[in-house]
C-alpha cells in the first residue's frame, strides 16, 4: 500500500469532506483537486506528471469513492499515463476503450459510448478494438461531445468522430494492461463507495432507536451490519492483492490480468449487496433524495460494469482456470 | 487496508516441495485417498509423525519447545499445501492449531514443557471438550465442573460434539470452577489425559455414517493442578483468543478443495456458463487465500484479528459449499470418479457452517465488534 496513504487521503478530505456531496461543484472540486496534482498521480515528472505510483493512485481513488465523488481522477491520471512515452500529460485528459463503439449508418462516423467526464476534456486517449491507441484532440474538426449521465448524474458522454484526425500514439501502453488498470481503479471506486455506504449504516442503526433500543440491539439488523463490513473485507483483500501483483509481476503478466478480473468480479458482488443492504436498514429515509445515502447507493449500481461486464471478467477467470488446470490454479494462489 | 509484504518468501518453497513430495509418495504408495474434509476426518498418526520428522509440526513455536521457531506465514504454506493434498492431518491438526498456540499463550513454564514437545513430535493427540448438551452456540453456559481437591480439581460433567476423543491423548477441557452471577466469569481451562479414571467417551455416527465425534463423560476424573490452562476463573477471554486461531486458517475455506481439483479436470466441456461460474470460485478462492494470508500476518504481529478470523471463516464456508454446487453441474453420471467425490463432500457439508462458531453466531460476533459504542 502506498506509503503516502495517510497524506494523500489527508488531502482528499479537506477538499471534498465536509461539505454535502449535492452541494459540491465539481468545477470548483476539480480545480482543486487538480491545485493538488491528484489527477496526476502515478505519472512521471518528467512526462509532466506529479510523480507518486499507482498505488498512491489508488488511495487518491478510494477516498474519493468514500466521500461519494467520482471525478475522473483515475481517467486522467490513467490516460496521462498512457501518453507519457507520447506526449506531455495533463490533467484534462480522458480514456475512453473503443471495445464497444458502435458505427453509425455512415460507416466512417463513430460513436464511443459513455466516455466519463469528456465534456470537461481538451482531449482523449482512445484504445480501439485492434488494441491501439489514438490521442483525439475534442477541439478538431469532425469530433463531437454528445452529453449523457449515469444513474448518479455523473457525465458519461459519447464521443463521436466524423472522419477527426486519430494521431497514433506508438508508445502507447497495452490494450489488456490499460483496461485492466482502469477496471481496477473502478474496483477501488467501488471499494470507497461501498465504505462510505457502510459507515452511514452503521451510525444509523447506531442511532436509530425502535422498540426501545438502537436497531444495531436487534439480531436481525447486527446480522445484516455484519453483512456488509465482510462485504467490504472481502473486497479490499481482493483490491490488496491485485494491487501487489501488480508491483510483483508488471502490468502485463497475467497474474495481474487475471487478478485485477477477479477483483473486478468481487466488487460487483459487493456493490450489490452493499446497496441492498444499506438501503433496506435505512427504512424511508434511505430513500429521501435530503438523506445522502443514495449518493453512494448510486454509485454502487453504476460504477461496477462500467469498467466491463462482471461475467466477462469471470469467464475470463474461468477460462484461465481450464486451460491452466489445477496446479496453475493453485501456483496463481499460492504465488 | 493494512500494510503487508509480499506474499511469499523463496524459502517457503522448500516447504511446500517438502509437503508435495511427502504426499505425492504417500499417494503413489497407496497410503491415502485425497477426500474433502480430510483435516476433521482424515486420522492417521503415522503420517502426522512423518510430518513431525520432518520438523513441520509446531512450526511457529519457539525451539526450546520442540517447534521450528518460523513465522505463520511458514506454518500457512505447510498447511495449505496439506489441504490441497487432502492429506490425512487430523491426528495433529487440532493440537498444532490451537492447543499448542493457547498453551504457548497462557501456559507457564512447566505445563508449555510438558505439552508441545509431545504434540510437536506427534505423540499427543488433542480433542477440544468445549461443547455440551447445553452448551454449544452459547459457550459460556458449560455446566460442567471442576471443584477444588487436595492436589488439583475434580471434574464431573458431560461434553458433546468432540471430534477425535475415541482416538486423542489429551483433552482440552473447559469447565466451570465458580458458580457466579455472570456466566462468563468462573471459567477455567485444563490440561487432561484422556486415560484419566473416569473419563467415558461413546461414539456418535454423523449423516455420513463416519465415527469422527463423541460423548465424552466425566465422574469424579482429578486433573491435577499444575494442569490448569492459564488462570483460573479467566477462561472466557482465553478461549475467544484460541477461537480466532480456529476461525482464521485456511481449512476454512479448503475443506472441499479435493473435489474443486476434481471438477477442474471435468468442467470443460460445460460451455460458457459454467465458465463462468468456475471463475467466480476462482476469484473468491483468490481473495480467501489473501485473507488468510493477512490473518496470518496479523498473528505475526501478535494481533488477535477477530473481525478478519470471523470473515474469513463465514465466507471460506460458504465457498466450501458453493463448490459442492458447482461440482453437482459438472458431475455426469458417466464421471464415477467426481460423482463419488462430489457425494463424500456433500454428506461432510452441513457441519463446515457449524463447527468451529455457525455462520450466524460469527455475523453476531462481527456486528459486536463493529457496533461498540
Ligand atoms: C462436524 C462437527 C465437529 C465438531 N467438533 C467439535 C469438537 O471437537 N469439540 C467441541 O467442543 N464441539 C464440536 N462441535 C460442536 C460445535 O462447536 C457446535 O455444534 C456449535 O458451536 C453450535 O452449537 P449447537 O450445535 O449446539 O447449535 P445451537 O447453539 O443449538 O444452534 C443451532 C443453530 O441456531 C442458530 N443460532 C444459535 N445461536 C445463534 C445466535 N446467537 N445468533 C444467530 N443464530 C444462532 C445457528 O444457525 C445454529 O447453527 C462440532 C460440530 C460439528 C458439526
Amino acid at each position: 500500500m502506498s506509503e503516502y496513504a495517510e497524506e494523500l487521503r489527508g488531502l482528499v478530505s479537506d477538499v471534498v469532506g465536509g461539505t454535502p456531496v449535492e452541494a459540491r461543484s465539481s468545477d470548483e472540486v476539480w480545480r482543486k483537486l487538480a491545485e493538488l496534482g491528484l489527477p496526476l498521480v502515478g505519472v512521471d515528472e518528467a512526462a509532466g506528471g506529479s510523480g507518486g505510483s499507482y498505488d498512491d493512485l489508488v488511495t487518491v481513488v478510494r477516498a474519493l469513492g468514500e466521500h461519494a465523488t467520482g471525478l475522473p481522477v483515475g481517467e486522467s491520471a490513467l490516460a496521462s499515463w498512457a501518453l507519457a512515452h507520447d506526449r506531455a500529460a495533463g490533467e484534462r485528459v480522458t480514456l475512453a476503450f473503443g471495445m464497444d463503439a458502435v458505427y453509425e449508418d455512415d460507416l466512417s462516423v463513430v460513436r464511443i459510448p459513455c466516455v466519463p467526464w469528456l465534456r470537461q476534456a481538451s482531449a482523449v486517449v482512445v484504445y480501439g478494438r485492434s488494441g491501439g491507441a489514438t490521442y483525439v484532440d475534442l477541439d478538431a474538426p469532425g469530433v463531437e461531445v454528445h452529453e449523457g449521465v449515469n444513474l448518479a448524474g455523473e457525465p458519461r458522454d459519447d464521443l463521436v468522430l466524423r472522419g477527426a484526425a486519430m494521431p497514433n500514439l506508438p508508445g502507447a501502453p497495452d490494450l489488456a494492461e490499460a483496461r485492466a488498470r482502469f477496471g481496477l481503479l473502478r474496483s477501488v471506486a467501488v471499494a470507497g463507495a461501498a465504505v462510505g455506504a457502510y459507515t452511514l449504516t452503521r451510525g444509523y442503526v447506531m442511532q436509530r432507536e425502535q422498540f426501545g433500543k438502537p436497531l444495531a440491539r436487534i439480531p436481525a439488523v447486527a446480522t445484516a451490519l455484519a453483512t456488509m463490513r465482510v462485504a467490504t473485507v472481502r473486497l479490499d483483500a481482493a483490491l490488496e492483492r491485485a494491487v501487489a501483483n501488480l508491483a510483483r509481476s508488471g502490468g502485463t503478466s497475467q497474474r495481474f490480468l487475471a487478478a485485477a478480473a477477479a477483483a473486478g468480479v468481487t466488487a460487483a458482488a459487493t456493490a450489490a449487496t452493499c446497496a441492498r443492504t444499506a438501503h433496506q436498514l435505512h427504512g424511508a429515509m434511505g430513500v429521501t433524495a435530503e438523506y445522502p445515502l443514495h449518493h453512494y447507493t448510486k454509485r454502487l449500481w453504476s460504477w461496477p460494469e462500467e469498467a466491463g461486464a462482471e461475467a466477462d471478467c469471470a469467464r475470463y477467470l474461468g477460462q484461465l482456470a481450464l486451460a491452466g488446470g489445477e496446479a496453475a490454479v493453485w501456483d496463481e494462489l499460492t504465488c | 487496508m493494512t500494510t503487508t509484504t509480499s506474499p511469499e518468501a523463496p524459502e517457503l518453497a522448500d516447504l511446500r516441495t517438502q509437503v508435495r513430495e511427502l504426499t505425492g509418495q504417500w499417494r503413489a504408495d497407496g497410503r491415502y485417498e485425497p477426500r474433502s474434509d480430510n483435516w476433521m476426518r482424515g486420522f492417521d498418526p503415522d503420517f502426522s509423525r512423518e510430518l513431525a520428522a520432518r520438523g513441520l509440526i509446531g512450526i511457529t513455536w519457539p525451539r526450546t519447545y520442540g517447534g521450528g521457531g518460523r513465522s505463520q506465514a511458514a506454518r500457512l504454506a505447510v498447511n495449505e499445501e496439506l489441504l490441497r493434498a487432502g492429506a490425512p492431518v487430523a491426528a495433529h491438526w487440532i493440537g498444532d492449531r490451537q492447543i499448542g498456540p493457547a498453551v504457548l499463550r497462557h501456559g507457564t513454564p512447566e505445563l508449555r514443557a510438558e505439552i508441545l514437545p509431545g504434540i510437536a513430535a506427534a505423540r499427543y493427540v488433542f480433542c477440544l471438550g468445549m461443547s455440551e448438551p447445553e452448551a454449544g452456540s452459547d459457550l459460556a453456559a458449560v455446566r460442567t465442573t471442576a471443584a477444588r481437591v487436595d492436589g488439583g480439581w475434580r471434574v464431573n460433567g458431560r461434553k458433546i460434539w468432540t471430534t477425535g476423543a475415541h482416538k486423542a491423548t489429551h483433552t482440552y477441557l473447559l469447565a466451570r470452577t465458580e458458580r457466579t452471577e455472570r456466566k462468563h466469569e468462573g471459567l477455567t481451562e485444563f490440561i487432561v489425559d484422556m486415560d484419566t479414571p473416569g473419563i467415558e467417551v461413546s461414539p456418535i455416527v454423523d449423516l455420513a455414517g463416519d465415527h469422527h465425534f463423541n460423548e465424552m463423560t466425566f465422574t469424579d476424573v482429578f486433573v491435577p493442578e499444575h494442569r490448569v490452562l492459564g488462570t483460573v476463573g479467566n477462561a472466557w477471554r482465553q478461549v475467544t483468543e484460541q477461537l480466532s486461531f480456529e476461525r482464521g486458517g485456511p481449512e476454512r475455506f479448503l475443506s472441499t478443495y479435493p473435489l474443486f481439483a476434481l471438477t477442474l479436470r471435468d468442467a470443460e466441456a460445460h460451455g460458457a456458463d459454467t465458465e463462468e461460474r468456475l471463475g467466480r470460485l476462482v476469484a473468491d478462492l483468490a481473495t480467501l487465500r489473501r485473507l488468510t494470508w493477512q490473518v496470518a500476518a496479523s498473528l505475526d504481529q501478535g494481533a488477535a484479528p477477530v473481525v478478519d478470523a470471523a470473515t474469513l471463516k463465514y465466507l471460506g464456508n460458504a465457498f466450501e459449499n458453493d463448490v459442492v454446487d458447482f461440482a453437482r453441474r459438472v458431475c455426469t453420471p458417466d464421471r464415477a470418479e467426481l460423482h463419488a467425490a462430489w457425494a463424500q463432500a456433500l454428506l461432510a457439508s452441513p457441519g463446515f457452517t457449524i463447527r468451529g462458531g455457525a455462520a450466524d453466531v460469527l455475523l453476531s460476533i462481527i456486528a459486536k465488534q463493529e457496533t461498540r459504542p
